[in-house]
């Protein structure tokens, strides 16, 4: 194993803690074991028999889920309770219009919206029914409108693109926060703990950033992989009770390969960034430049506004630039088919600037990683970047 | 490994860290940097391992097959530096294995290595605790160990007794001497006097950035203007002035009526005085004693050397 391959692997391993990552695992599986418990028990009182007391002699016609009793039409709301709890009833039905109806009932349950529905239905049919209106007519007026949203660019799914389009931003958030924090402790610590002088006899500068931007990297990966595993799980448990589709299940390998391919090459960017900047830092705690560290923020931000509109003008020219396309590209692709030669161009101006982010870095690194005590202005960081070795 | 250095100099913004500075270290010697706080002992030998450029000046090692560098390669040389430390929250195995692959060691090489050097130690049975929950005596053991793993053939220890105890300190300089066997160059700079007196085989005392003595323990003696010292004992009171007098002697000084101590220069023929003195006297005891090195030290920077 090379060198920078090994201070890689050692920075992984450190950020990478077995039982962390179990204890992580096993709580996601304690979280879908409790959706799928909550969803069972509420399907299964659901279908508990439900006994309606019914005053007077009003025709409703409900499901097998309901039992209907008949109860005198002349009775106060004291009786009314009275009887609920002699009779043992669940609520007491009462018509008091010819299209109101109200219930009596000691608590709010959820079975209380079926009986509204039914209620509803059986009165819209009988309404129906005394315009004389054909089958066919009659289907017609029941069946609702159908809404089909078309992309300008392509046919899109809509409102679940949106959502895994803010999925793939939140992503892409995930990234450069965890990346940021990392690599803060990372290289300062390092810096603090005095170890600098010792591993520079051992590698150079060059490997030094190399490795640490890449084991830095795969931590924020492993972090990507285990949301993705974590919101999988939890939108399957959803899909599974409630009969919605699951939003992930509209991800394609391909989307996902562009997806993982830009959040790779921009937490790499934006590693090389914060390692370099964090070798100016000395301490964290009292530092004025940590909060410079927080700009990488303001695309993400910003991508999270146009989740709405990923083929607007400000969504398309922020996805193609170096410094927002780790944001913006992630969302465009997760909400809609962006056109390849958008991609492509994006993609080369990330690795170009990831090219000179990569060359800056170290050499600001090489210049501010031994140096203790006072910390670099910005005109000498500056000077420091524009050196060559 | 052999080091040849010529004239080096480095300024650090308005300060001149080293001046003009020349010594050579020869193969397998244990050679002692030594001089106050400033005086550049830490700033030569990051010039020496690379860690900064000098500004001027050459420095040249030879290996032993006789091939000259002006650069140690990382595998070659183990490093100790003044400012020190290594990563507080990762096992001791993890770091040392870690270092000893960077140092070039094949994994398996390197646990056996690290193995070895913890149980020289007496640190085994702490090898999978973090470095934190070590005592500061021990941490630096297991630094110690981290720049020498890899058996390098020349190792520049800057400060190695810092933060010891006299019991760790005395290991250390076992583990030296193992490390001298083994065959190993050794460069240190160090502020115990007594101790590197027993390790090293030659010596630079540097001061202001410049080279106050240099050589092996005699040559220094010679340099520093510091002679032996007497300590006479006679059978009835004498009077110092008679002795001020001989030739070869600094100073006279009193300890009681019968009882003095004569400092010598470094040319004075003990032989010549002594057979005066018994002429006139009738000598007690005699005890004869050489400057030490923190004599020699503490003499050279109150300005008593010859350069």
């Amino acid at each position: 194993m090379n060198k920078t391959m090994l201070v890689a692997r050692w920075e992984f391993m450190r950020n990478f803690k077995w039982k962390q990552e179990i204890i992580g695992y096993l709580m996601m599986l304690v979280i879908y074991l409790a959706i799928f418990a909550v969803q069972v028990w509420e399907s299964s009182s659901q279908q508990k028999l439900v006994t309606l007391g019914i005053m007077g002699s009003v025709e409703v016609e409900l499901d097998e889920s309901f039992t209907l009793s008949e109860l005198p039409d002349d009775l106060t709301r004291a009786q009314i309770f009275k009887e609920i709890d002699n009779l043992n009833l669940d609520a007491v039905l009462q018509k008091t219009d010819v299209d109101a109806f109200t219930l009596y009932a000691p608590q709010q349950s959820k079975w209380q919206d079926e009986l509204e529905a039914q209620l509803s239905a059986q009165f819209q049919s009988q309404q129906l029914s005394s315009l004389a209106l054909t089958k066919e007519q009659f289907d017609e007026l029941l069946n609702p409108i159908s809404f089909r949203f078309v992309n300008k660019v392509e046919e899109s799914e809509g409102a679940s693109t949106q959502a895994l389009g803010i999925f793939a931003a939140i992503l892409s958030a995930i990234a450069v926060f965890t990346s940021f924090g990392l690599s803060m402790t990372s290289v300062t610590q390092e810096k603090q703990q005095r170890i600098t002088e010792q591993l520079l006899t051992c590698i150079s500068h060059q490997q030094w950033v190399d490795g640490k931007t890449l084991g830095l990297c795969f931590s924020s990966l492993k972090s990507l992989f285990t949301t993705t595993v974590f919101a999988f799980v939890i939108m399957l448990g959803i899909a599974a009770f409630t009969q919605q589709s699951n939003l992930l299940a509209d991800v394609t390998v391909i989307m996902g390969v562009k997806i993982l391919l830009f959040c790779t090459i921009g937490i790499l960017f934006w590693n090389y960034v914060f390692v370099g900047f964090s070798a100016t830092i000395d301490d964290v705690n009292h530092s004025g430049k940590t909060s410079v560290m927080l700009l990488p923020m303001v695309p993400i931000m910003l991508a999270f506004s146009v989740t709405d509109e990923p083929n607007g003008q400000v969504a398309t020219v922020l996805s193609m630039f170096p410094l927002t396309s780790i944001s913006f590209m992630p969302m465009r692709i997760a909400s809609m088919d962006v056109p390849l030669w958008q991609i492509a161009t994006s993609l080369a101006l990330l690795i170009a600037t990831l090219y000179y982010a990569r060359l800056f870095a170290s050499r600001v690194f090489r210049a501010n990683i031994t140096l203790f005590g006072k910390e670099p202005s910005w005109t000498e960081i500056w000077r420091s970047m524009l050196k060559s070795d | 490994m052999q080091l040849s250095v010529e004239n080096i100099s480095k300024q650090y913004a308005s300060v001149l860290a080293v001046n003009e500075l020349s010594f050579s270290v020869h193969t397998g010697e244990i050679f002692a940097i030594l001089g106050p706080n400033g005086a550049g002992k830490s700033s030569t030998i990051r010039m020496l391992i690379g860690l900064t450029q000098a500004d001027s000046g050459t420095i040249e090692f030879t290996s032993r097959n006789g091939q000259k560098h002006k650069r140690l390669i990382s595998e070659d040389f183990g490093y100790l530096p003044e400012e020190r430390g290594l990563f507080q929250e990762s096992s001791l195995i993890n770091t040392l294995v870690y270092i000893g692959q960077l140092k070039g060691m094949s994994k398996q090489e390197a646990i056996t290595a690290s193995e070895d050097w913890l149980d020289r130690f007496d640190l085994s049975s702490r090898k999978n605790d973090a470095l934190k929950t070590l005592s500061k005596g021990n941490q630096q053991k297991v630094q110690l160990i981290s720049a020498i793993i890899h058996k390098p053939s020349i190792a520049f220890l800057d400060e190695p007794f810092s933060g010891l105890d006299p019991i760790n300190q005395e290991k250390v300089i076992e583990f030296l001497i193992a490390l001298k066997a083994q065959g190993t160059t050794i460069i240190l700079s160090a502020h115990q006097m007594s101790l590197v007196e027993k390790l090293a085989d030659r010596f630079l005392l540097m001061d202001k950035g410049g080279a106050s003595l240099y050589g092996d323990l005699k040559s220094i003696r010679t340099q520093s203007n510091l002679g032996a010292s007497l300590q006479l004992q006679f059978d009835t009171p004498v009077d110092c002035a008679e002795f001020e007098a001989l030739d070869g002697v600094i100073d006279v000084s009193k300890v009681d009526d019968a009882n003095i101590h004569i400092s010598l220069t470094p040319s004075a023929s003990i032989p010549d005085l002594l057979k005066h003195i018994l002429q006139h006297h009738q000598v007690q005891s005699l005890q004869s004693a050489q400057p030490s090195l923190h004599d020699i030290y503490l003499n050279s920077l109150q300005g008593g050397a010859h350069e």
